[in-house]
């Protein structure tokens, strides 16, 4: 179930820019669309229209976050994570990466936002988790 | 509907015309024989002709994902590439971990298939969105590295792709070949990495962001998170002479405990596979000069400069799979470019380029190893080419003026690593030793087969199956001939699948070492488990060392309900894999092969026994086992064929 756009929208185009996908297509001061054979469910557009005219997959209007610095962001409980990487490869912008340490055979890369003003927070780092070591905090 | 664990889709890239298209998978496919593994087979069997060139355009060459990759669960991060094969003939396939396999769900497909040939070197880049075939003509002739390297930099998309590749060795169409994957991880075996070559595809770069939905996601964290304690458990340890000292005792003890997987898995966090190093040589696991040597031709004065200890020094952190919390792997800086980080040697390069070969120079095996991963090119296999090059040698059947002036002494490391960075150039002498052991010895003639130690024409794993017979059943008799990964006495001990299923036999906490050598139906049942169970975890896309944890450990079949929402009893995953394995072997005899005569090297059965050292005495029966083993399947017992009932019960077409 996709993301919608709804007849609100006055084509700013702002959600177009933030689509990880390229899922949302439109023109200037017309409604925009999102196709819903890429949309990923990610709600950063949601988060995003300064109209909030886009609706959830449940179909209630997104919630946007007007400051984007204060979108929530991934915390990685260390004590918990395994390093597996499973939160790196479910991100779609690739705003994750593996600390570069360098020791020995014991060292252990974990996980860390090495860009945050990338992130979306779409939180599919925190589903991706297998062993919850991921919390999402507003900033 | 809502689809979970699997994306519902396969796309077909036409390389001849051009043309991709995505197709629908019935999802009740999934339920007959889960994706992976199981999802090929239903595939490659129907759409591969008969007689069909493994190198021509007929091939089909698959890129497949697990079910349960990406759905929550650990140890689920293996991808496999899989196809005719053109080194055995057979069905081959190859398995790889590293972070491949999530990316081909997160475009929306559970598996890739490549058919015809390109008349140029192209790539093949998808997203969620769209998959287009690019051109290569600037990659070929790289090494995997450089064009992995390559390839992420020029996709400057919000998602950094993944990208599996082959190098000069594939496009030379070596038929020891494999394919890459981040920096150089091989699915190795099969010479699949020659049919990429054949199609002229040098890589496949993807760079999707689809979710993978579970149906239970919370019954996934909750098995994750107590897998993940058994894992992470890890006492504090001595250094690894402690092993060799451990494979002595072993192997002078006339009984042998029930090996438990926890023991293997704190060895394996603590060093990778090579903590078996020297335990292997001592017990008689290894083979020692191409098989004809033993233990005492390899003591523990020599194997200690090529033990766990000795290949992890220059290791400068550990490296993990996709979801995987082990992380058996060592990152360490590359003999070749020092300003990149290459994966430590595993077991199986260690051996087959070390005792194989009588070297016991640590940095040579560093050097090969960082060579064959950038040229793509299977280690077990190039270990095996020189180990029969050398014999021959040896014996006089290749002189110094075939060899381009090489020395091919045992133990004379320039002589291997020339040999080697020939094979790879497919350059005088190399150009022999190429397309592997079985293929070489064919060219030379003489007595040179009988030093091809080879099942189906693929050089064996190295796990001696004079020290545990389980192995020779599997290089035999598996659909896919010649690998160390699907079973052994030593694995059915370590999966523990009793606990799960309670009509398969508990081996016995002490048992004596003779008895393994007996041929009776336990044997068989354990063995035809093994391959069963193997066809479960690669249709799950799950990791062997992790399936090494017991079942109760890494629970996969709890795992696979609560991915998919299905309620299956244990017993039909097993169908499922029994269902998988018999389809694999229809491939085969579609294909015009003859399962009774593929042949395994006389030496590997200790036919006949060796004189000396660990596996002094020992034979395996074979012939015995094989009839069992394929009746305990529902083959027939003296073809090997799966039989009318078994494909009806199996709901199968022969």
């Amino acid at each position: 179930m996709p993301y919608k756009i709804e007849q609100t929208c006055v084509g700013c185009g702002v959600c177009k820019t933030i689509c990880p996908v390229g899922a949302i297509s439109g023109r200037p001061e017309h409604v925009y669309h999102i196709d819903p054979e890429l949309c990923i469910d990610c709600g950063a557009c949601g988060r995003k229209c300064p109209h909030q005219s886009i609706r959830t997959p449940e179909g209630k209007p997104a919630r946007r976050i007007r400051i984007r610095r204060l979108w929530p962001r991934p915390v990685f409980d260390l004590a918990r994570c395994t390093a597996c990487r499973a939160c790196i490869e479910a991100c779609p912008v690739s705003c994750l990466e593996l600390k570069p340490d360098s020791g020995s055979r014991d060292t252990i890369r974990y996980p860390f936002l090495s860009r945050g003003h990338a992130c979306i927070a779409c939180q599919f780092c925190r589903d991706a988790c297998p062993v919850d070591a991921i919390e999402m905090q507003k900033q | 509907m809502t689809s979970y664990a699997y994306m519902g889709k396969v796309l077909w890239v036409d390389l001849s015309g051009g043309r991709i298209r995505a197709e629908k998978v019935d999802p009740a496919i999934f339920r007959k024989l889960l994706s992976g593994m199981g999802l090929a087979a239903w595939y490659l069997y129907r759409r591969i002709p008969a007689g069909a060139d493994p190198l021509g355009p007929e091939n089909i060459l698959g890129f497949v994902s697990g079910l349960l990759t990406g759905t929550g669960s650990l140890f689920t991060g293996r991808w496999m590439v899989v196809g005719k094969s053109p080194l055995t003939g057979t069905w081959g396939d190859a398995n790889c971990g590293g972070n491949f396999a999530p990316a081909i769900k997160q475009c929306g497909y559970d598996a890739i298939f490549f058919t015809g040939v390109s008349h140029r070197p192209v790539y093949l880049y998808a997203d969620g969105g769209k998959a287009e075939i690019r051109d290569a003509s600037h990659l070929w002739g790289r090494d995997t590295i450089e064009t992995e390297h390559w390839l992420i930099r020029h996709h400057k998309g919000k998602k950094r792709p993944r990208v599996a590749c082959i190098g000069p060795a594939g496009e030379k169409l070596s038929l020891i070949a494999g394919i890459s994957n981040d920096r150089g991880r091989l699915a190795a075996r099969s010479g699949l990495g020659a049919v990429m070559g054949s199609k002229k595809l040098k890589a496949v770069v993807l760079a999707g962001s689809r979710r993978v939905k579970a149906a239970r996601p919370g019954i996934m964290k909750q098995l994750s998170s107590k897998c993940n304690q058994d894992t992470r458990w890890q006492p504090p340890f001595v250094s690894s002479d402690m092993m060799a000292r451990l494979g002595s005792l072993m192997r002078a003890l006339p009984a042998q405990p029930m090996t438990d997987g926890l023991l293997y898995k704190i060895m394996l966090r603590k060093w990778g596979t090579v903590s078996m190093n020297q335990a292997s040589i001592e017990m008689g696991d290894a083979p020692v000069r191409n098989w004809d040597g033993c233990n005492l031709d390899f003591p523990a004065e020599l194997s200690g400069a090529i033990g766990a200890d000795a290949i992890t020094r220059p290791v400068k952190a550990k490296y993990f799979c996709y979801s995987c919390p082990l992380g058996c792997g060592g990152m360490m800086p590359s003999v070749i470019d020092p300003q990149r980080e290459i994966h430590r040697p595993e077991y199986e390069t260690t051996m087959a380029l070390g005792p194989l070969l009588m070297n016991n120079d640590a940095a040579s095996i560093f050097y090969l190893n960082d060579l064959l991963n950038r040229a793509g090119m299977d280690t077990i296999s190039a270990g095996g080419a020189v180990a029969m090059a050398m014999e021959c040698f040896q014996n006089g059947l290749l002189t110094k003026s075939q060899t381009d002036g090489l020395e091919l002494t045992w133990g004379n490391r320039q002589a291997i690593v020339a040999l080697v960075e020939k094979m790879i150039r497919r350059e005088g002498v190399g150009d022999l030793f190429a397309d592997g052991a079985s293929k070489a010895a064919a060219r030379i003639g003489s007595g040179a087969p009988e030093y091809a130690i080879c099942a189906g024409g693929q050089s064996l794993g190295m796990h001696d199956s004079r020290f545990d017979p389980g192995f020779a059943i599997h290089y035999a008799l598996e659909p896919s001939p010649g690998k160390h990964t699907v079973g052994s006495q030593l694995y059915y001990e370590m999966f523990g699948l009793w606990h799960a299923l309670e009509t398969l036999p508990f081996p016995g906490l002490v048992y004596f070492k003779g008895s393994k050598y007996k041929a009776n139906k336990v044997k068989a049942v354990m063995a035809a488990a093994c391959s069963c169970y193997m066809n479960v975890l690669n249709g799950a896309g799950a990791c062997l060392f992790g399936a090494f944890l017991g079942i109760e450990r890494l629970p996969v079949f709890k795992w696979l309900n609560a991915a998919t929402g299905w309620q299956l009893e244990n017993e039909r995953y097993m169908d499922i894999g029994r269902r998988v394995q018999s389809l694999r072997q229809l491939f085969n005899v579609r294909q015009g092969i003859a399962p009774a005569k593929i042949r395994i090297s006389r030496r590997a059965l200790g036919d006949p026994p060796q004189r000396q050292g660990a596996n002094k005495g020992r034979r395996v029966p074979l012939q015995a086992l094989r009839r069992l083993y394929w009746k305990e399947m529902g083959w027939d017992p003296d073809t090997g064929i799966p039989t009318a009932s078994t494909c009806k019960r199996l709901g199968i077409e022969p």
